[in-house]
């Protein structure tokens, strides 16, 4: 087994032998090379999946702009660009979340943890406010729709691609924040180290991932025209 | 392991979010013609991504087979919008032939909200 891998050398005794270590991976350097590569391979799925729905909403808006630009005008730009800025700032944390473990320091990692899951939580809240907004001016579809406008039923449409694809980026979000949770109660506990600290490491991989997906949504469904 | 990028990298890849986000909200508000606004909007959200997946999600720090993965997404994904857009968007481009359109025409069974048909014989409804 020790010739196998000598070339690795700079890989520390202790990385062998770490309780992390799954018995199949030579290192914890490897283990860490083979669980990003398979988030990586999981969120090539994710585009996948959110790329559906960005095409079907591409092909709609090519085909009726002038109604989707009088859709567009019932959501806050302002507002959206908050949450941008808000869910953009929980990337940051998220960040130095991956850094503080990287560095070893797990009372600073849980401390950046918390700040991230409190912007997620703004976020949502922010988007529970629209879609409570939403409801209240009877702007959701199927539920007791009602518009008057020049083009009330690719408004229906535009809001209904709306609906979909923000609910279905909220839904990974809130998947984000309970993980989120599950790493702070690791870092309580003193679970993340230098050598091995890849939960944290994969899942800022979907969180910044689903901060893509948003920075996507803001200008194709706040902007239009 | 994967590389410990400093800090301050990190700070700087947020400013030129915010900056990039305050940038495509301003320019919603000039109206260009045709598709210059949405090109715009889009190769600003190209922009951001390529900055978190690179810096905030390492992989400029990540060995070339995740740039494999990623790849193989993207191309797949500029697949999907290229083909079918360079389908819909195109459609309209050549003149098709009148009978084609004439097998459009409703006229074996009219929409419930479609205008009465002229009681004239012979006379088609207009193209709705």
């Amino acid at each position: 087994m020790p010739t196998a891998h000598s070339g690795k050398t700079r890989r520390s005794t202790l990385a062998k032998s770490h309780s992390a270590l799954a018995h199949h991976f030579d290192d914890l350097g490897q283990q860490y090379e083979a669980s990003t590569l398979g988030m990586w391979a999981f969120l090539v799925t994710e585009i996948m999946f959110f790329g559906g729905l960005f095409l079907g909403y591409a092909v709609y808006r090519a085909a009726y702009l002038e109604g989707f630009i009088e859709g567009s005008q019932h959501l806050d730009a302002i507002l959206g660009a908050l949450m941008t800025a808000i869910l953009l700032g929980s990337s940051l944390t998220m960040a130095l979340s991956v850094h503080a473990a990287q560095v070893g320091h797990n009372k600073l990692l849980a401390r950046f943890l918390l700040l991230t899951m409190l912007l997620g939580v703004a976020f949502l809240s922010i988007k529970g406010y629209e879609y409570w907004h939403k409801y209240h001016t009877h702007m959701v579809p199927g539920f007791a729709f009602h518009y008057d406008g020049l083009h009330p039923e690719i408004v229906r449409l535009f809001l209904s691609f709306y609906f979909i694809m923000t609910s279905m980026h909220a839904l990974h979000m809130i998947i984000g924040l309970g993980l989120q949770a599950m790493l702070v109660m690791m870092a309580w506990r003193g679970r993340f180290s230098p050598e091995y600290h890849t939960p944290v490491e994969i899942i800022g991989l979907y969180w910044h991932f689903v901060d893509i997906v948003w920075i996507f949504l803001y200008p194709l469904l706040y902007l239009v025209g | 392991m994967a590389e410990v990028v400093p800090q301050r990298i990190y700070y700087r890849v947020f400013a030129a979010l915010i900056t990039l986000t305050l940038l495509t909200w301003g320019v919603s508000y000039v109206h260009f013609g045709g598709y210059l606004g949405i090109i715009i909007a889009l190769t600003i959200a190209i922009g951001k991504t390529a900055l978190v997946v690179l810096y905030f999600m390492h992989v400029r720090y990540s060995n070339r087979l995740i740039w494999v993965y990623i790849g193989a997404g993207l191309f797949w994904l500029v697949l999907l919008v290229g083909v079918t857009m360079g389908d819909y968007i195109s459609r309209e481009w050549l003149p098709v032939s009148v009978g084609w359109q004439r097998l459009n025409v409703p006229d074996y069974a009219p929409h419930p909200t479609a205008p009465p048909v002229s009681e004239e014989p012979g006379r088609r409804p207009a193209t709705p």
